[in-house]
């Protein structure tokens, strides 16, 4: 007899716990532009493959079947914030249950460069509520570890400047109004920081000071995983499971560790 | 977020179609014999599908991700056709509106509270209206409508499904059939 999506979501959720330590992790890397989180998320995937895990990236914005609709809107500036808002969340959902969620439940390692903390941020910043915007991306899939790289707006300012012009969205020109990219981009990122510091705080992010030399920055990350190996797994994780399984194909075969 | 608010000077009329192909038909048959000045907003208007269809993409979308970009082509078609044309005074015609992205909801399971915090930016229309049942046994291309986009996705004949929300929806007064 085939399994209703709702004994599938139990099986899953029991196996998923009696994996213990062994089961796979979701570890999220946040933080503003410029705070050199993807630098420290490469180091720390290339460390965990070396360690023998089996790890699987996602980043932020990229799925092959929505990113291209998401980038065409954005070259023509011609999405405003809650269509911003809309499109990013489908894209991320649509990553959720097609790369991360199969990944869990086959005991991987998920490393994701950005994960739900970017939109609450951003999408705060540009003035959308966040009780909308946690409704939106529900039901929420909470990462096991969440590191925010902390910088100043300054700090930020000066990395994206040494390197290129802030693009129209990044540096929140549809939202400030701001003809100049750079001034436009100090005061949005001044605003996303403000965010990211208050979803530090509520949904107890392990802040990096990423001030600090990048080697020590990833030697603090490679204790601190180790310390939170231990974790129990949330169970609040649970409603996105049965979520997941409610909405995949009938005929995909799926089970922990396999 | 709060509703997007619709200017007092125009009249919002929404209509759910089964079938694509009567979505343009049907709205000049609600617009037929008013004297205000008309317009029309038809789906996918901001091309989300149109495009992603064109990808071929291996990976089918969820019925929530679905209800999603038909929320975020709902907002484009507010902001740039719909509010516009109210400004202007004139009576303007959804089709579809709001209630098709409701009923995937209702026929994927998806939680209402869900559906109902996606779409708080909606205004409410003054009247609505359904058009009732497929039209031809064959259903359409998927970039003909919604439905039939949805259909080829979760690889299942949805108009059924959708025909009978809207039934419900009419029983309970929320909607008559043209």
């Amino acid at each position: 007899m085939t399994e209703n999506p709702k004994q599938l979501a139990r099986r899953l959720c029991d196996q998923i716990q009696k994996r213990g330590r062994d089961r796979g992790l979701l570890i999220a890397f946040e933080g503003p532009d410029g705070s050199g989180k993807t630098t420290q998320r490469k180091l720390f995937k290339d460390w965990l493959v070396g360690e023998g895990y089996d790890v699987v990236t996602t980043k932020w914005n990229s799925s092959k079947l929505i990113k291209p609709i998401i980038k065409a809107r954005k070259n023509m500036r011609s999405i405003n914030q809650q269509e911003f808002c809309l499109l990013h969340a489908a894209d991320f959902r649509h990553r959720l249950e097609n790369d991360i969620m199969p990944a869990l439940v086959a005991d991987k390692m998920v490393v994701a460069d950005r994960f739900l903390f970017t939109a609450l941020a951003r999408d705060a910043a540009r003035g959308l509520e966040l009780d909308w915007l946690l409704h939106i991306y529900s039901p929420l899939y909470w990462p096991d570890i969440v590191f925010y790289f902390s910088v100043s707006p300054e700090t930020s300012g000066k990395r994206i400047a040494a390197t290129r012009t802030p693009k129209y969205y990044e540096a929140g020109q549809d939202v400030t109004n701001i003809n100049d990219p750079f001034e436009s981009y100090r005061q949005f990122i001044s605003r996303v920081i403000q965010e990211y510091e208050a979803l530090a705080v509520i949904f107890n992010f392990i802040t990096i000071d990423a001030e600090k030399p990048i080697y020590d920055q990833h030697l603090l990350i490679r204790k601190l995983f180790q310390e939170s190996r231990e974790r129990p797994w949330p169970k609040w994780n649970e409603e996105a499971i049965a979520d997941w399984a409610n909405m995949m194909p009938r005929n995909r075969e799926v089970g922990v560790g396999s | 977020m709060l509703a997007l608010s619709a200017p007092s000077s125009g009249q919002l009329l929404s209509l759910d179609v089964i079938d694509g192909r009567d979505a343009l038909p049907a709205a000049k048959k609600v617009l037929k014999g008013r004297n205000a000045d008309t317009g029309i907003s038809t789906w996918d208007a901001s091309s989300i599908f149109f495009e992603m269809h064109g990808l071929q993409i291996g990976d089918k979308p969820s019925a929530r991700t679905l209800v999603l970009l038909y929320a975020a082509d709902v907002f484009f078609r507010l902001r740039w056709q719909i509010l516009p044309a109210l400004e202007e005074g004139k009576c303007v015609v959804a089709v579809p509106y709001v209630e098709t992205g409701f009923a995937l909801a209702a026929v994927a399971g998806l939680p209402r509270r869900w559906v109902n915090e996606v779409f708080r930016f909606a205004p409410k229309p003054q009247d609505s209206f359904r058009v009732n049942g497929p039209s031809s046994p064959m259903l359409a291309a998927p970039t003909t409508g919604f439905i039939e986009f949805c259909s080829n996705v979760m690889n299942q004949d949805l108009r059924q499904k959708f025909s009978s929300y809207f039934d419900d929806l009419e029983r309970r007064g929320r909607c008559r059939t043209l």
